[in-house]
């Protein structure tokens, strides 16, 4: 009987060691990255950050940091890789807003696809809110929509119609955007370019024909990929490849 | 009949006779003039209409004035005049002829006597002898190219004038501008006293060589008093009243030789001016804090091209930043051509304390008088710039102009760039995985599959609620209640009474109460029953009435008997 409770204790405490001993080592990981950060040794806190990602911690901040560490070791493009990936979780973050504009500053090349400021006025949802949120915005919605339409249909209160209405319009635009930002993300990749400059060509050689020049942070659309090289668009009429390593896919 | 075709005759052959009978005749107001002067020549036809041809007229140039017409009756017969008016302008001098002019009518070529005419030249302009005459002028014949030049015309009149029509010369190879101002004054010449009206044009010539001005043409209508009767001046010529007659009056050909600029001399900056020209700096303050403003000056002033005036080159101090103002201009257009003044302000900012120096600011222009470049020069500044009570090193002016006040608000600028620190909370670490697509599909799906449930079970709930089901929920339980053993007759045959009717209603789907035997009948066979057994149930409401209406007392057997009864006929429904 004694045997028989010890034997599940026992399993439940090798279980919760287990389970404790990787959150207690990215702890750590990240305590030292940040402290390396503190110390000006931006190489180690990027290895420790960039560990962290590498081992499957999604985070928007923990991008952010990365981010700083690459821009506090001179390292531009990357920086601003990590922080365009940290914008798709938080485009709200203040603190990430400023660093990314500052970045921004660094760079040599004008933006490529200028976003027109009035769309960012008509969609400021799309643009102010991270893709999670407006997912579950659009999720909460429809379940009061629906909710909202069974009330409706029991006890046939007209007083219900305007809020159903209202309801309804929210959850269509924010379905709208949910989906819409599943397709963007799914079939239009945008990259930044790694290296201080690199040579746009027009094929996979080296003695293809030079057709432009980029520098470190530029963001360029991703129209095509090969195993080795990215088809980036800069603008409208300059098009043209790239080796993989020479940009990072946002 | 005859009479008819005599008057007609008549009338058709009246304008042969009055074509035969067609005279003309030319006249002029003088058969003395001098060049310039223009005679009046009147062409008077009578009998018809005319075709004059004046291309017989070599010496003159002719400008028709005019048509008219007039009828006459004398001694009881009409006549019809038509009169051409012209102006004949003598081209040179001497004994001219204005020979006969041949005008046709109906047909047929009738000639005007031919005419004298006395054409004598002019008598010299300051000879006063000349009532009326113009001339023109240019300030200097041979200038530089971008010289400035005053091209004066004049209108002398010692007699009264009007009807004025001046033609400017087209000005080829100069830039023409006309002063608005016309001058008028009075001048005697050789002892006769003249009105002269002056027109005045600048012209800047705009290329080198020989250029001409054409001359100047005015057309004006000369007031005489008449000295003696002219032919066809009417009853003016009675009371000596006045009459105008029309010249033209031209001016000379003016010829100007226009000169290119020499080579400027070596490590001149010519500034593109030609006039006379002078140059002036002010610095407004010389003692300034880092941050606080100067303005420096620069006044080009002179007469010529002054409007083409740039800012000369200031060799600013590089701790300054400068903000240059719109350059302001005092320019007067006169008889002496384009003068004034061009001023440049720019506001010094100095962004470092210490002792600064402003060279001496140069204007090269080329000197029309001495046809030569010159070389003017301001004086240098020395300005002492103390630190300010601030730190910001990097400040932004706007616009200095005179008697502007400066504002105090400054824009905000960064004074040293990093980006904002790490985020070090725990909430790093932790994975916000995003919803994928299936999930979020699936999470829309789950509220609208339970509204589409909720609402199949509003409507299976809603079919138990139809009459026939109410109704024969009641008939069942109506049935149960009569054949409970304690309940009183009257309770018993009520309960029979409604499980009967609300099993007949309920098979109609109708709810209700009560019904009449007949009505029960009805309805039976409304659903298909056959008459028998619709009758044996009518009967069957008909007793249980019967006994609850009478109030007679019920034996087991007879209740038995009747819930039986009642029992098959509801259950015979509810199938």
């Amino acid at each position: 009987m004694k045997r028989l409770v010890i034997l599940p204790s026992a399993l439940v405490l090798v279980l919760a060691l287990l389970a404790v001993t990787p959150a207690s080592e990215t702890a750590l990981t990240f305590m030292n990255g940040t402290e390396s950060y503190r110390n000006g040794d931006w190489p180690a806190a990027i290895a420790a950050f960039e560990s962290l990602a590498d081992g499957g911690v999604d985070n928007g901040m923990l991008f952010y940091n990365l981010g700083n560490a690459y821009l506090k070791n001179e390292d531009l493009g990357r920086s601003l890789l990590w922080y365009e990936r940290a914008l798709t979780h938080m485009p709200d973050d203040p603190d990430l807003r400023f660093n990314y504009e500052y970045a921004l500053t660094l760079t040599k090349d004008e933006r490529g696809e200028k976003q027109s400021p009035l769309l960012r006025i008509l969609f400021f949802w799309k643009y102010q809110l991270a893709q999670r949120t407006v997912r579950w915005i659009a999720v909460l919605l429809n379940a009061a929509l629906w909710a909202a339409l069974s009330v409706l249909a029991i006890r046939k209160k007209r007083l219900l119609r305007p809020s159903i209405v209202l309801i309804a319009a929210g959850t269509i635009l924010f379905t709208a955007t949910a989906v819409f930002n599943y397709v963007e993300a799914t079939h239009i990749r945008h990259a930044v370019i790694l290296p201080n400059q690199i040579a746009v060509r027009s094929g996979f050689t080296d003695s293809a024909t030079q057709l432009f020049v980029l520098h470190a942070g530029t963001k360029v659309c991703v129209e095509r990929e090969s195993d080795t090289h990215l088809l980036i668009r800069y603008t409208e009429d300059k098009i043209g490849w790239v080796k993989r390593s020479d940009a990072g896919i946002i | 009949m005859v009479r008819y075709l005599s008057m007609a005759m008549a009338l058709f052959l009246t304008p042969a006779a009055i074509a035969d009978a067609a005279t003309v005749r030319a006249v002029v107001d003088r058969n003395q003039a001098t060049v310039g002067e223009s005679i009046a020549l009147r062409l008077t036809i009578e009998g018809g209409d005319g075709e004059v041809d004046l291309s017989g007229i070599a010496d003159f140039k002719t400008v028709s004035r005019g048509t008219s017409s007039s009828f006459q009756m004398i001694n009881g017969r009409t006549s019809r005049q038509l009169i051409r008016n012209y102006v004949l302008v003598p081209e040179k001098t001497g004994r001219l002829t204005i020979p006969a002019i041949p005008v046709t009518i109906g047909g047929k070529v009738h000639y005007t006597a031919p005419i004298r005419v006395t054409v004598s030249r002019a008598p010299p302009a300051d000879s006063g002898k000349r009532d009326v005459y113009v001339s023109a002028e240019v300030s200097d014949q041979s200038p530089w190219i971008g010289q400035q030049l005053i091209y004066t015309f004049r209108l002398f009149n010692a007699i009264q004038v009007a009807d004025a029509k001046f033609q400017a010369p087209n000005f080829n190879g100069f830039n023409a501008e006309e002063l608005e101002d016309r001058k008028s004054y009075r001048s005697v010449i050789n002892g006769r006293e003249f009105i002269v009206t002056e027109v005045t044009f600048i012209l800047i010539p705009v290329k080198t060589g020989a250029l001409e001005i054409e001359p100047a043409v005015l057309q004006v209508g000369l007031v005489q008093r008449s000295r003696r009767p002219r032919p066809f001046s009417g009853m003016d010529s009675f009371f000596g009243s006045t009459q105008m007659t029309t010249r033209n009056l031209e001016t000379d050909l003016i010829a100007v030789q226009v000169r290119a600029l020499p080579p400027a001399p070596p490590g001149t900056s010519f500034a593109g001016l030609v006039g006379r020209f002078e140059i002036a700096a002010d610095l407004d303050k010389t003692d300034i804090r880092v941050g606080d403003s100067t303005t420096l000056a620069v006044t080009i002033s002179g007469s010529g091209n002054i409007m083409d005036a740039t800012l000369p080159v200031i060799s600013v101090p590089k701790e300054f930043k400068t903000y240059a103002d719109n350059p302001e201009e005092q320019i007067q257009r006169g008889p002496e051509g384009n003068a004034g003044s061009k001023t440049f302000r720019m506001a010094l900012v100095p962004i470092l304390a210490g002792q600064f120096r402003i060279d001496p600011i140069a204007l090269a222009y080329f000197d029309v008088e001495t046809g030569a470049y010159q070389t003017l020069s301001t004086a240098t500044f020395d300005l002492t710039v103390s630190p300010s009570d601030t730190t910001a090193t990097d400040i932004e002016v706007f616009r200095a102009a005179p008697a502007q006040i400066l504002s105090l608000k400054k824009r905000v600028e960064f004074t040293g760039r990093d980006i904002l620190p790490l985020k070090t909370g725990m909430d790093t670490l932790k994975p916000r995985r995003s919803l994928p697509p299936l999930w979020f599909g699936l999470l829309l799906a789950i509220p609208v599959l339970g509204f589409m449930a909720a609402r199949t079970v509003m409507q299976i709930a809603r079919k138990d609620d139809s009459p026939s089901r109410i109704m024969a929920d009641r008939a069942k339980k109506s049935l149960k209640m009569a054949a409970a053993t304690d309940s009183s007759d009257a309770d018993f045959l009520s309960a029979l009474y409604r499980a009967l009717v609300s099993a007949i209603l309920g098979k109609r789907d109708v709810t209700g109460t009560s019904l009449t035997w007949t009505e029960a009948k009805d309805h039976l066979l409304s659903i298909g029953w056959d008459a028998d057994a619709a009758a044996a149930a009518a009967r069957l409401l008909e007793a249980i009435e019967s006994f609850n209406y009478s109030g007679g007392k019920l034996n087991a057997t007879k209740r038995a008997d009747l819930l039986d009864q009642t029992r098959q006929t509801v259950r015979r429904l509810a199938r």
